[in-house]
């Protein structure tokens, strides 16, 4: 088997098409940039500036009601016999098996190669993602 | 002078090793095909259904519908040639010691890179370029190989999935080819790795059972990861969970997993025999899973007579395939006898219907109850 030789010349203009596809967002205003990053440090310089200790009060308070309600609610019953403590509640399946596990793959060969193909082809178009725009952007 | 040869030692020193390993680095090819899948764009569902029924040989090649989708793909499919002609070890690093839960997203990336692949290949053979075509039919059956690579039971099926559909378009188109290129492709056939086995394959299952083993035969383990199994829709046909679970006990764990091992075993090497003796351990297997007294083994050990046909289905549809490679369109009901199905070895039936196209089939339905054939024409 012999790898094909791609035309290079289609190859490059196909690059600069793509690329060129992409160049629709403005121009890297470097003046703006740092604007709105000084405005930004200045802005959480401000909030971490600000005074918290007057929310103690109030956040002891809220705690102190937190504590007393799950005292209650935990609080043995005496009259009512021990329980033990079930381990698992609802056996029902409720939960998707893992994108692609071998379990998931497996389920599906069960029920015939039509479900394992299916399954295949969900996630051959749903896995590897494209990245983010916002890692794709050049890097300053 | 002394100097210019100084230098030029010195240079070549530093600079020749360098180059010569970059030149000659082996690759290992699953990096490879990661990078053409992560490279391609990802197809529509209109696309994905063109490509697929295309394939399938449901419906006939449509060059416009394809131009896109080929357009797209010429990068990843020249890096999937780069992965297919690597010579180490196709290494997918699949985390076995996560059993049930280990991420295999790597089948569905290959599949689908396999059918983009014969797409490539059909339009090759409309334009008239066989040999293009023969060297995209050449990947896709490298591709199988690299797919079933890691022994798994699933990188199994898919594999023989893959190599399915490039048997079947090549199928075809080979009546078309004059005799050299059918003989050329026959010797490259040849040369390929043999598929893997699915006797291997099922070794691989072994990563469940001791996943079962490794964590739950000790005193004291956390059930918290049986229950989140027990929990999925993968299960759903689990029967008896709250009885299955009480079964993970220290005793009841290895008694099961001796259980599960030894069904293992029996059908890893009932898959070695010959399809009678191979057929009757794979049912036997069933069976006893079926009616063993823990619920474990009954939800948890996968059917296996389905799995024991692949390899005889594939095996007779490449027989099929040589037998047309062999004599092209002179391929008649005499010759066509000749050659013999992998499962019990009958002869080859022929059959000719009037639009010129070509058949064989086995003479009894395999896999049980369904016809196992080849066509050949289009």
């Amino acid at each position: 088997m012999s790898t094909p030789t791609p035309d290079d010349d289609q190859s490059m203009r196909d690059a600069l098409q793509r690329d060129a596809a992409r160049v629709s967002e403005p121009a890297f205003d470097a003046a703006l940039h740092y604007e709105t990053m000084r405005r930004v440090r200045a802005l959480a310089e401000t909030k971490s500036a600000t005074p918290r200790w007057h929310l103690a009060p109030t956040l002891t308070a809220a705690a102190a009601v937190v504590a007393l309600s799950a005292l209650i609610a935990l609080w043995p019953h005496s009259s009512a016999p021990t329980k033990p403590r079930e381990v698992v509640t609802s056996l029902a399946p409720r939960t998707a098996a893992p994108r692609a596990s071998l379990l998931a793959y497996q389920a599906a060969a069960n029920d015939g190669d039509a479900a394992l193909l299916a399954l295949l082809d969900r996630d051959a178009s749903t896995l590897l993602p494209a990245s983010s725009p916002l890692f794709n952007a050049t890097l300053p | 002078m002394k100097y210019t040869l100084l230098t030029f030692t010195f240079a070549t020193l530093t600079f020749a090793s360098p180059l010569r390993a970059l030149d000659s680095r082996p690759t290992n090819p699953a990096l490879l095909y990661w990078q053409a899948a992560a490279i391609r764009p990802q197809l529509t569902p209109e696309q994905a259904k063109e490509v697929h029924e295309v394939v399938a040989g449901r419906k006939p090649y449509d060059a416009m519908a394809a131009a896109k989708i080929l357009s797209d793909s010429k990068s990843s499919l020249l890096l999937a040639f780069k992965a297919a002609d690597s010579t180490v070890p196709c290494d997918w690093g699949m985390p076995v010691e996560d059993g049930p839960f280990m991420a295999l997203p790597h089948v569905s990336k290959m599949q689908e890179m396999g059918a983009v692949a014969i797409l490539q290949a059909e339009d090759f053979f409309a334009e008239g370029k066989v040999k293009e075509g023969l060297d995209y039919l050449l990947l896709t059956h490298r591709l199988a190989r690299h797919a079933g690579a890691g022994d798994m039971l699933i990188s199994n099926l898919v594999q023989y999935a893959i190599e399915t559909n490039a048997l079947r378009a090549a199928a075809r188109h080979c009546l078309a080819w004059d005799a050299d290129t059918r003989k050329t492709y026959a010797a490259q056939l040849k040369t390929l790795p043999p598929l893997h086995t699915t006797q291997a394959a099922y070794g691989g299952e072994s990563a469940f059972i001791d996943w079962l083993d490794t964590r739950f035969s000790v005193a004291g383990a956390d059930k918290t990861q049986v229950e989140e199994l027990l929990n999925m829709e993968g299960t759903d046909k689990w029967k008896a969970k709250e009885a299955l679970l009480k079964e993970f006990t220290p005793e009841g764990v290895k008694a099961f997993v001796a259980e599960m091992r030894s069904l293992q075993l029996r059908a890893q090497a009932g898959l070695g025999e010959a399809w009678p003796q191979c057929h009757a351990a794979m049912k036997a297997v069933d069976e006893d899973a079926q009616h063993s007294t823990f619920y474990v083994v009954r939800s948890m050990v996968a059917p296996t007579v389905n799995v024991g046909e692949k390899q005889f289905v594939i095996a007779t549809l490449r027989t099929m395939l040589d037998a047309a490679l062999e004599h092209g369109a002179q391929l008649d009901e005499a010759t066509a006898a000749t050659y013999h199905d992998a499962f019990t070895g009958d002869p080859l039936r022929f059959k000719k219907d009037a639009d010129g196209t070509i058949t064989l089939l086995t003479a009894q339905p395999h896999p049980a109850g369904k016809e196992l054939s080849l066509k050949f024409g289009k």
